[in-house]
């Protein structure tokens, strides 16, 4: 005879008491281990679908990165660098400048660490006269983009025009006759058209294109330039004010314009678009955030709260137990078992309604979990937090019903024999 | 083998009053001896079998079971006389309800200091006539049986003090007198047994009568 056979025999014939005990522990034990369940995989959730939100947000702004580089590529050179004290009003009206800077200015931005323009292109620019065609055109000279020393080589946005040869505008071509392969004279030099551009609606339409050198040679601006053209970065803020500080420092004594058009207003709506989904995603991590935040306070609250519950009622259970049992105890007292030994009658049945109980709750707490949230998501927090939790199921439901029990058992224990066997 | 001293023990009733259910009883109780304590309802007579089985501590006097004073030891050491040296029977018997008969008459061994196992609870069964109820539980036994069952767990430790409170209470003639002459059996074997009962027929079974009257002792 030791004790465990008694404990044993008493919880097969008190079998609802020990029944109860076991479902106290088990909706605990449950309870603990559904609400880590979830708000592991509500975190591992949210982790998944912000990556996918993420991943959906960089794939847009890589699109939108190289719809934004074609925009701006479209756009053509936008950005103007001209001498300070050039006339604005002169350059918009008649299109042509009349102020000039060294043709050195190109390489000293080309080769400065500048970042927000690109596509650096000198040209010297001027209504000129074509007396063989008895009209006045805008003439450009350009020797094709000079390299930015600090950046890796770009495809240039425009070509340079060999010498003897020429691009011209849409309307000339139009009204001369002219085509690519064809040889016209302008100012008395035999030029070869390259190429007749497409109709721009601009001032480009008028426009005649040469080598930068020939038309310095022509209009007597030997290693003077009229203006460096430039492409501006696709950077945020406010750009012109940055491509003026930044030019400023590099190039005393000039100026720089924007020049503005409907792309890149929709540059800008794209760039804003952009800004907007970046915002949503941290909107959502922050609503997310919220939420577990939320959910993790309420399973602070809540789990305790059942645990104090099942406690109470595992202590009523074995009040009920002890109170059942006093001539029992006082029989087991007068037959010699000393307190301690009464104390292990009482909390081993405790314990092994514990164990059970954890057992059990663990068990239940994963099929909660598992019929509230994704079965992939239960998978994968099982494969890292399975040993834990029943770590924790096995270590937290002993103590939780030994503890619950104690202060009945503690009173049975301590009973005086000759009161309960003076009564009967 | 039991010496009680000069015994005084108070209760306080409900009007706070001090009611004396020991009033310097003093007698002894040697090896071989069938002791009857005799006497009215609310003589003391149940107060003085707990405190001769180190259940209940005394206001006043000394108890002494062979030898030792319980009242002098620590509470596991009184426990461990208990187991060794005193065999309880109640009126009501007090048998575990969950346990077998041979279970009951064992339990004894959970608190001796040594262990006689399943062949002593054998033995006994034999001895007690329950050998085709050993593997009941005290509902499926009769009234006389439970209180064979309980003397069977008293004699378990081969105890050498035999303590009975009523112990034919609740039998008819017939098994009163079973249970009495095991009782006789018992001193006769080199017990001492104290039996307080209220019943004249069962005293008379005893070698000797004490009268308690009031808390106290009267001479036969």
């Amino acid at each position: 005879m030791n004790l465990w056979r008694l404990i044993i025999r008493e919880i097969r014939h008190r079998a609802l008491n020990f029944a109860l005990g076991i479902l106290a522990v088990a909706v605990a034990i449950a309870c603990q281990v559904a609400a880590l369940a979830l708000l592991k995989i509500d975190r591992a959730a949210t982790r998944e679908i912000l990556a996918q939100k993420e991943t959906e947000v960089a794939e847009a702004g890589a699109k939108l990165e190289d719809s934004m580089r074609k925009i701006m590529k479209g756009l053509g050179f936008n950005v103007i660098v001209i001498p300070e004290d050039q006339d604005l009003a002169e350059m918009h009206i008649s299109g042509s400048i009349s102020k000039t800077m060294p043709e050195s200015y190109v390489d000293r931005l080309a080769n400065s660490k500048i970042v927000t323009v690109n596509h650096l292109l000198p040209t010297v620019v001027q209504r000129v006269d074509w007396p063989e065609k008895e009209t006045s055109v805008l003439l450009y000279g350009t020797r094709g983009e000079v390299p930015i020393a600090h950046r890796d080589p770009k495809k240039p946005l425009l070509d340079a025009v060999p010498r003897d040869s020429m691009i011209i505008g849409f309307a000339l071509g139009k009204k001369y006759g002219l085509k690519a392969g064809d040889t016209t004279k302008l100012r008395g030099i035999d030029f070869k058209v390259l190429k007749v551009h497409a109709e721009r609606g601009s001032i480009d339409d008028s426009t005649v294109w040469i080598n930068l050198k020939q038309a310095q040679e022509m209009l007597d601006m030997e290693n003077l330039i009229h203006a460096i053209q430039a492409l501006e970065c696709h950077c945020a803020g406010d750009r012109i004010a940055m491509i003026r500080e930044e030019i400023s420092q590099i190039l005393p004594g000039v100026q720089a314009i924007e020049r503005g058009s409907q792309a890149l207003a929709r540059a800008e709506a794209r760039t804003k678009a952009a800004d907007q989904a970046k915002a949503s995603l941290e909107r959502e991590k922050k609503a997310r955030a919220e939420l577990r935040a939320q959910r993790g306070r309420l399973a602070t609250t809540l789990v305790p709260a059942v645990m104090i519950a099942c406690m109470v009622f595992i202590g009523l259970l074995a009040f009920t137990n002890a109170r059942q049992r006093a001539t029992e105890v006082a029989m087991l007292r007068a037959i010699g078992l000393r307190a301690g030994q009464i104390l292990v009658v009482f909390l081993g049945k405790s314990l092994l309604f514990g164990l059970i109980g954890g057992l059990a709750g663990y068990a239940a707490g994963i099929l909660v979990a598992a019929n509230s949230a994704d079965a992939q998501f239960l998978s994968e927090v099982l494969q890292t937090e399975r040993g834990k939790w029943l770590l924790l199921a096995f270590g937290l439901a002993p103590t939780l019903a030994v503890v619950g029990a104690w202060i009945p058992a503690t009173m049975a224990s301590s009973q005086d024999p000759a009161v309960v066997l003076q009564k009967e | 083998m039991l010496k009680l001293t000069d015994i005084r023990k108070n209760y306080r009733a409900r009007d706070n009053h001090e009611v004396a259910a020991l009033d310097g009883v003093s007698f002894e109780l040697n090896k071989g001896e069938f002791v009857a304590v005799q006497g009215p309802s609310g003589c003391g007579k149940s107060t003085l079998l707990l405190i001769a089985g180190g259940l209940l501590s005394p206001d006043a006097g000394t108890v002494t079971i062979d030898g030792a004073d319980p009242y002098a030891m620590s509470a596991n050491a009184r426990a461990g006389l208990r187991a060794d040296k005193i065999g309880f029977v109640f009126q009501q018997f007090h048998l575990a309800p969950y346990l077998s008969v041979r279970d009951n008459i064992m339990a004894p061994d959970l608190a001796a200091s040594q262990q006689r196992g399943p062949g002593r609870a054998d033995e006994l069964i034999k001895e007690f006539g329950l050998s085709d109820r050993a593997t009941h539980v005290p509902d499926e036994l009769s009234t006389g049986e439970r209180q064979r069952v309980a003397l069977a767990r008293a004699l378990f430790n081969n105890p050498g003090l035999i303590l009975a409170d009523e112990p034919t209470g609740n039998l008819d003639p017939d098994n009163s007198r079973i249970v009495l002459d095991r009782l006789r059996d018992i001193a006769q074997q080199g017990a001492a047994v104290l039996m307080v009962t209220h019943d004249e027929t069962a005293a008379k079974a005893a070698d000797r009568i004490e009268k308690l009257r009031e808390g106290k002792r009267e001479t036969a």
